[in-house]
């Protein structure tokens, strides 16, 4: 692999959130530590509650660890990072703004042209499949829609990295499917680094190179999962044998059976871990 | 919005919902209808002797003392609508301010707080006589007092509508590293306008009040006055004409304000009727 600078590096990261009233910190992650390489596609899964959200928001210095250190290229974060991207799990658009003004808000907000920046929200809103709808309101548009312009918003600004949060939780099933071929087309495209929350282990799955497994509160890492699916990914490779015994492999983790320390777990149609990590940096450099 | 039509989708009976700003419907016919009735209710009672005329003077009577003293009317309404339009505004923008004010500050706000209550403890009637010592009887105490009114509405309701936008949202601005000048204007003001609105129609019914309740301290002109001297002269014509056309003046502001919320705020409506 090129470069030891890692784009994300997680260093025994650890949150405890204040309680309003008395009583101890309430711990919500602990001792977290992974490293995500530039370009890569990271899928974090785990339970509800388990701090998944409370990750992306530290990654971007939305809150801060209580402990432990996150880098960014290198650099520890301390305050919100501008050059990341964050998705939320609601569309979050202005109901005032066109679609295409609503694609434009992070140009008007860091005080830029926004002429200048038009065509690229264009291009990009056909980039998601919103040909034709930059003049209409997001009341017009379905919810799978809207969640389409938030990613068309996230990269007007063209972050090299970008977080997701349950993006796609609140769309149908079909919905979501197809949402999911679209992004995984959008990162073999623009080549970002992507942190993708989920609680579906199957969507997961589908979309990252690497899952990390986190366990119920206070979160931990059960354990980092290699996918050695070959891409482009389309949706039929969720009927291959490979894909189940990835996603019972990480089901386990998941749940009880888990319990223990899941490192140790082998996925049984797991190719040899070092054609898995081969195959992945030669993607990697292949791009 | 740049005035733009809003496109809408059709609803029921191919009416086009949204786009209407002011229409006429049943509902609205119907209230017309029952308003007409009581009207006609009250000059029949009057007619028949049922309501005295030394205590109430028939609506007719009413119109006919408009139509023969025209200048009287017009100057006394202009008066009081003045009031009314100064008064609102300086209130409404005095209570904007002060909630923009009261949200990003903390230590104004726990400073402000009691001393706003306390404002609208006192009541303002009382307060009148000494706004009049102080400002005499023009124009100032009467837009003081309906000030006085309509701010509290307007500080509260800027408030609650800042303190509603979506908390992701602000996360939105955060990691954008955007100026809080700039997420007030353009996410946090837009945001909070439905409840801007619904503070200045209350606003709006309350400076009515406030105008009213000035010029019964001490005032030489304005509808309230009419009302005084029309009681001091036993000429009820001109009590109720001048009761009329307060309700007149009630009514529009209340339209006005409504109307300007519908166009202004056409996209809150759209998003709650097609969700």
């Amino acid at each position: 692999m090129g470069s030891t600078q890692k784009a994300i590096a997680y260093r025994h990261v650890s949150k405890a959130y204040l309680p309003a009233r008395r009583g101890g910190p309430v711990p919500a992650l602990e001792d977290i530590s992974f490293e995500v390489s530039e370009g890569e596609f990271i899928s974090v899964v785990g339970p509800s509650g388990c701090g998944k959200t409370t990750l992306l928001k530290m990654t971007c210095g939305l809150t801060l660890p209580s402990d432990g250190e996150i880098r960014i290229g290198g650099v520890p974060v301390r305050e919100p990072v501008t050059g990341i991207g964050f998705i939320f799990q609601t569309p979050l658009l202005c109901p005032w703004r066109r679609i295409i003004d609503n694609v434009l808000l992070p140009v008007e907000m860091l005080g830029l042209r926004k002429e200048d920046y038009r065509e690229e929200a264009l291009r990009l809103l056909n980039l998601v499949g919103l040909d034709g709808f930059e003049s209409r309101y997001p009341f017009e548009l379905s919810g799978g829609m809207q969640q389409r312009v938030s990613l068309a918003r996230c990269l007007i600004r063209d972050p090299p990295i970008m977080l997701m949060d349950e993006p796609f939780g609140s769309v149908d099933a079909l919905t979501r499917d197809q949402l999911d071929l679209e992004l995984l087309r959008i990162h073999r495209a623009k080549g970002k680094t992507i942190v993708f929350v989920t609680h579906s282990i199957m969507e997961a799955t589908l979309l990252a190179d690497r899952i990390v497994v986190l366990g119920p509160r206070p979160g931990r890492v059960r354990g980092v999962i290699e996918i050695g699916l070959p891409r482009p990914r389309g949706i039929d490779v969720m009927t291959t044998q490979e894909f189940a015994a990835y996603v019972g492999c990480i089901r386990n983790l998941v749940g009880e059976n888990g319990q223990g320390e899941g490192r140790g777990l082998i996925c049984p149609v797991n190719p040899p871990e070092e054609e898995a990590r081969d195959r992945g940096a030669n993607r990697r450099l292949g791009r | 919005m740049e005035g733009n039509r809003l496109p809408c989708r059709k609803r029921r009976n191919g009416v086009a919902r949204g786009r209407r700003v002011v229409g006429l419907t049943k509902e609205v016919i119907m209230s017309a209808v029952i308003l007409a009735l009581l009207v006609l209710a009250w000059e029949a009672g009057a007619r028949s002797g049922l309501i005295p005329r030394f205590l109430l003077a028939s609506p007719s009577e009413a119109m006919l003392y408009m139509m023969s003293h025209p200048r009287v009317v017009m100057s006394n309404f202009a008066t009081t609508a003045w009031e009314v339009l100064l008064g609102l505004a300086a209130g409404a923008s005095a209570g904007v301010l002060l909630g923009i004010l009261i949200f990003y500050s903390a230590p104004i706000r726990k400073m402000m707080y009691p001393l706003l209550v306390a404002s609208q403890v006192v009541p303002k009637v009382a307060v009148a006589p000494f706004l009049l010592l102080w400002f005499g009887y023009g124009l100032v105490p009467k837009v003081v007092i309906t000030a006085l009114m309509s701010f509290f509405p307007l500080v509260l309701n800027t408030l609650l509508g800042l303190t509603s936008v979506e908390p992701d949202m602000v996360d939105l601005g955060r990691s954008l590293h955007a100026p809080a000048l700039r997420m007030l204007s353009k996410i946090y003001l837009i945001s909070a306008l439905p409840h801007m609105f619904a503070g200045l129609k209350t606003a709006s019914t309350l400076s009515v009040i406030g105008a009213v309740v000035a010029e019964f301290t001490g005032s030489q002109a304005g509808l309230g006055y009419l009302i005084l001297m029309g009681l001091s002269y036993g000429e009820t014509p001109m009590m109720a004409a001048a009761l009329v056309l307060l309700f007149v003046l009630g009514v529009v502001l209340f339209v006005a304000v409504d109307v300007t919320e519908r166009t202004a705020i056409q996209w809150y409506y759209l998003e709650r009727e097609n969700r």
